[in-house]
């Protein structure tokens, strides 16, 4: 009955004292992170920015929707709020003014049958970026400094080819620019979600055309994947980091590095790379065993780089482990340190300007953002809190 | 002049009913319209509400206390929130039978036609003695119209092409034949956000596509003394809009055929036992009721890709209750049994019967088994102004679920739950006061047990909801013309069932940890010889208790709205009567986080009536003066709806 005096209170105070939509707002200054979050029951999601050094702690409530099918991208000191599934909206916020008010908002799905599902932005100049869409066959050339819809999209790339029998798009995941090049990763689902080869389409920027990265062999253009099921695509240094989780159950996926002069693709990791995350009964029950499942990859130079591994148990995620990956050499190692780590779900990594590790940790019970030196594999700084889960981490840089 | 079932003349009528004949259920008196409405149980006749209203949601959602949660137009589900509670904690019962489905926990308000519903009972407070109301948040009671003198003709014409026809016909013997057809286009305006032809008009209005929705339905039913059966056909299809480009090209739909069985009796004896006369009352009821779904999206426009999914149900109950009355005492036992079965195909999904990938869908066999078994007492004092009340039941369910293709990994639970409400009441001639405490459970869906082997995964390991309820209902007679009710009442909810997901977006259901509401709702009521007026407010406070999700700890339920405030005021001259109501309703989130607050708004609906002689015309108007604002699930809600009703008593 401790609850029924604030109620009498709150009663003679009747109508009027209603919920509130919070409307915060952020101005950066310096280079910054933003990452969006969603609330662990999808109902909501908001986003939060902060200082990448010094203070770090995180403004929220920013750019607060009912929905959770939103991510962010980021091109200099601009911010990209992609509204995804059935949603399909992009708006550009100035973030050196504020995220109160959007420079500009425009479809995404242009004439598309259904939702497009953009899942990112990647951007080369101030005019020119590609937008990544999940359900759709093509791409979308956009010019981001239109200043009206009528010239937002430039041009369609159509990625058609890579569609699965049964199924209705090739699923885009993840894009990244380097030189002349867009480098496109699908998923390549069939009609009942199980994951067929995954594909990298190579895209000539200058004409918009597919490039065939092995004439020699008849059938798709593009570069195909040792590990199902992508989920992420990074370029360093003119090397591709392409991870897959594989399918659910009893496939790990695994970390493919494509070179992007020859395209020939090396196999970093694979189901034979940690067996010691692996416990497997031979009893054909799937639900009780643990896997490893390769999520996320950042590259600090071509040395070390960075992979999470979901463990999982049946559909079970028991904890994620960040794992040290020497492209060069192949040599692996589970991170056991920093403690800090430990028993944490984390969702993405990121490498900022600094060559620091950002990690986004999706621990219901205490959600926020781990900042990591990677020369020392120690945390940095003190640990962000975040209401919610991070799904997304990104930077702004101001100029 | 209405007729109202009264709860409290019961008790006034006490001794009198113990050496004549007893009542077991409520009531019938004459009184005024706004005469003792109690606020924990509450009766509405059939006058009260057809050709009023355009549906049963529309009515109950006047009430005080209760919030009803529909989004779309006919034919789309209603539900109902009772004093705060979630709609899955509220029951649903039609003519005593459980509606909310074990697969879903769901129910559907408007199953049941306006016109072939006869009277409508609300318990708040719960008790086994009015019906048999043991939810968390409150029971609602459907009993539909049958037996002699049922003979009458209807037609009523909406908004957006709504049409809906009945005929009712009664013979000799007890006979009654119903039959009821209703239609609409469900063409309104929306705010399309993303346009199918032209995606850049963001938000452009435009008449929804593909909404439209017709039931027909056809009930017979045979009364004899103590002995009736009904056997009620009902056909449906709602045509699923795309609220979100609204393709011309889009044709889901979701076609429904079920057909109910019941066979019930009412015995009653008189019994002597040396000078004293006591009497018994027995009812039993059999109750066979098979749905055949069949929902098909060829375009894949609403779900993640294409479907032609086919769904069997069936649900089989058994009930028997004996009261018995003696002196000042009355006694009462019951005893139900069900069985819900599920059956699920995915015929164009080639893996769904084999089930190897998680994310798809399954075709799958469910059962949920239940028997409960309660015993109730009911004392007064000899003077009639104190009474207490009290029942404790058992409850026992045994679910199921496997694969269509094998038994192999196949999963059960099973639960059970003691549960007891527990009343105190003085009574006066001004006034009337109840003290409640209610222990209730709701056991978790099928769906929530074993999920769908879809993303949204089941969980064997959920505890049952509970809660513990204290409520406080006041009546107070100020004079002939004015009464006022008010109700205080806290509840303390533990392991309410909420879907979460994981950082990879694949759900499951998980018990919260608690959660706690506390409400004041009362009302005015004033009855003049020809102006009638009722204002109410409803004021609730909750947080719910999460330490397991940052985001979810402290913070105001999600769903409810925690301030609303109703007046209805009316005029009744002879053959007319007019009634505008209000409703303002605010202090909602639409998210569990509390990022998302919903709009406040406020409505105002008008109703018209013109009696002569059998004949009865009249029209309403929702939303009068076309308020846009969102609704609970923050969709923009319908605006202006009107319709005009003709009936006639033959």
């Amino acid at each position: 009955m401790k609850k029924l005096t604030p109620l009498l209170i709150a009663t003679s105070l009747l109508i009027g004292c209603g919920a509130d939509n919070k409307s915060n707002d952020k101005v950066i200054t310096e280079g910054s992170y933003a990452v969006q979050s969603v609330a662990a029951d999808y109902s909501s999601s908001q986003v939060a920015i902060g200082n990448i050094l010094g203070d770090r702690s995180a403004t929220q409530g920013l750019l607060t929707q009912a929905e959770s099918n939103f991510t962010i991208s980021t091109y200099e000191n601009y911010l990209y709020h992609i509204g995804k599934k059935d949603i399909d909206t992009i708006s550009r916020y100035n973030t050196t003014l504020g995220v109160n008010n959007s420079e500009w908002t425009y479809g995404a799905n242009h004439d598309d049958q259904g939702s497009a599902n953009t899942y990112t932005l990647v951007q080369n100049t101030a005019s020119n970026g590609y937008l990544i869409r999940y359900g759709s066959n093509f791409v979308l050339q956009v010019d981001p400094s239109a200043s009206d819809e009528a010239n937002f999209v430039k041009a369609k790339i159509d990625l058609s080819a890579y569609t699965v029998a049964g199924a209705s798009y090739p699923r885009m995941v993840d894009a990244t620019i380097y030189q002349d090049r867009l480098f496109v990763a699908m998923q390549r689902l069939d009609s009942s979600w199980k994951a067929q080869q995954a594909y990298i389409a190579v895209i000539d920027l200058a004409s918009n055309e597919e490039i065939d990265t092995n004439p020699q062999i008849d059938g798709l253009k593009g570069i195909p994947l040792n590990a199902t099921n992508t989920f992420t695509l990074v370029e360093h240094n003119g090397q591709l980091y392409a991870a897959g989780r594989g399918d659910y159950g009893s496939d790990t996926g695994g970390l493919d590095k494509i070179s992007t002069s020859t395209y020939a693709v090396t196999r970093l990791i694979d189901e034979n790379s940690f067996p010691e995350l692996i416990d497997f009964s031979d009893d054909n029950d799937n639900s009780n065993d643990t896997y490893y499942h390769v999520m996320d990859v950042a590259v600090v130079s071509d040395q070390l780089a960075y992979a999470t591994l979901n463990i999982e148990k049946g559909y079970t995620t028991l904890e994620t482990k960040i794992v040290t990956i020497n492209p060069t050499n192949g040599d692996l190692a589970v991170l056991s340190e920093p403690a800090e780590l430990a028993d944490k779900k984390i969702t993405d990594i990121n490498i900022d300007a600094n060559d620091r590790l950002w990690l986004g940790i999706a621990n219901a019970d205490a959600p926020g953002i781990l900042v990591m030196d990677t020369d020392t594999n120690t945390i940095s700084g003190d640990f962000i809190e975040l209401d919610m889960p991070a799904k997304r981490i990104e930077f702004l840089t101001v100029q | 002049m209405r007729t109202l079932f009264l709860f409290s003349i019961l008790l006034l009528s006490f001794n009198s009913l113990a050496n004549e004949e007893i009542h077991l259920g409520s009531v019938t008196v004459a009184a005024n319209k706004d005469e003792l409405m109690n606020s924990d149980y509450q009766v509405f006749q059939r006058d009260d509400f057809v050709n009023r209203f355009q549906n049963l949601a529309s009515f109950l959602q006047q009430q005080n206390g209760l919030q009803i949660q529909q989004a779309g137009g006919l034919g789309n589900p209603a539900l109902i929130s009772i004093r705060g509670a979630s709609a899955s904690q509220t029951t649903l019962l039609i003519n005593g039978i459980r509606a909310n489905t074990s697969q879903y926990g769901g129910y559907d308000l408007n199953t049941i036609p306006l016109n072939q519903i006869d009277r409508i009972e609300i318990s708040r407070s719960g008790s086994s003695f009015d019906l048999s109301d043991q939810a968390i948040g409150g029971t609602i009671n459907i009993i539909t119209r049958e037996g002699a003198n049922n003979n009458n003709i209807s037609l009523n014409l909406g908004s957006e092409e709504t049409l809906a026809t009945s005929f009712s016909s009664s013979f000799d013997q007890g006979l009654n034949i119903q039959f009821d057809h209703e239609q609409s286009a469900n063409n309104y305006d929306y705010p399309v956000p993303s346009p199918a032809n032209n995606s850049r008009q963001r938000n452009q209005e435009q008449p929804l596509e593909n909404a439209e929705f017709t039931r027909t339905s056809l009930q017979l039913a045979q009364s004899f003394d103590d002995i009736s059966a009904r056997i009620r056909f009902n056909t449906q299809r709602k045509n699923i809009p795309d609220y979100f480009r609204n393709d011309p090209k889009n044709n889901a739909k979701l076609d429904q055929q079920d057909i109910t069985l019941s066979l019930q009796g009412k015995h009653r004896l008189e019994h002597k036992n040396k000078d004293k006369v006591f009497a018994s009352e027995h009812h039993w009821q059999l109750f066979q009721q098979k749905t055949n779904e069949h929902y098909q999206d060829e375009m894949g426009v609403i779900g993640l890709g294409k479907d032609n999914d086919k769904f069997y149900q069936t649900r089989s109950e058994a009930q028997w209750q004996s009261k018995v009355l003696f002196e000042q005492w009355q006694f009462q036992t019951q005893l139900s049994g069900y069985e819900d079965s599920f059956i699920s195909r995915f015929l164009d999904d080639d893996d769904s019967y084999s089930c190897t990938t998680p994310q798809g869908n399954c075709d799958q066999k469910a059962y949920q088994q239940g028997m409960q078994i309660l015993a109730g007492m009911r004392w007064a004092n000899k003077q009639q102004n104190q009474r207490i009340s009290t029942d404790i039941y058992q409850s026992f369910t045994h679910s199921y679920n496997r694969k269509r293709s094998t038994v192999s990994d196949s999963e059960e639970d099973k639960y059970t739950f003691i549960g007891y409400n527990l009343k105190y009441s003085l009574i006066t001639e001004a006034s009337e006061v109840h003290f409640s405490i209610k222990h209730s459970n709701r056991q978790p869906s099928l769906y929530q047990l074993f999920g769908d082997r879809g993303l949204l995964r089941g969980n064997t390991d959920l505890l049952d909801e509970t809660s513990l309820s204290y409520s406080i209902d006041h009546l107070f007679r100020i004079n002939d013309r004015q009464q006022m009710n008010s109700a205080i009442f806290y509840r303390q909810l533990e392991n309410a069932i909420v879907p979460v997901y994981d950082s990879r977006g694949i759900g499951r259901y998980e018990n919260s940890k608690e959660a706690y509401l506390a409400g004041i709702e009362w009302q005015w009521r004033y009855q003049g010889d020809s102006f009638y007026s009722h204002l109410g407010t409803d004021v609730y406070h909750s947080e719910s208790l999460d330490d397991e999700v940052k985001s979810f700890n402290n913070k105001q339920i999600a769903g409810i709205y925690h301030n609303s405030v109703s007046l209805i005021t009316g005029w009744s001259q002879q053959r007319h009567n007019i009634e505008l109501i209000n409703r303002i309703n605010g202090n909602i989130y639409i998210d569990r986080s509390n990022l998302i607050a919903g709009d406040n708004y406020h409505l105002i609906d008008m109703n018209y009536q013109y009696q002569y002689a059998q004949l009865s015309l009249g029209f309403s108007i929702k939303n009068l003066v076309n308020t846009q604002y969102k609704d609970f699930t923050n969709r923009p809600a319908i605006g202006r709806q009107w319709m005009i009703f003709t009936h006639y008593n033959f």
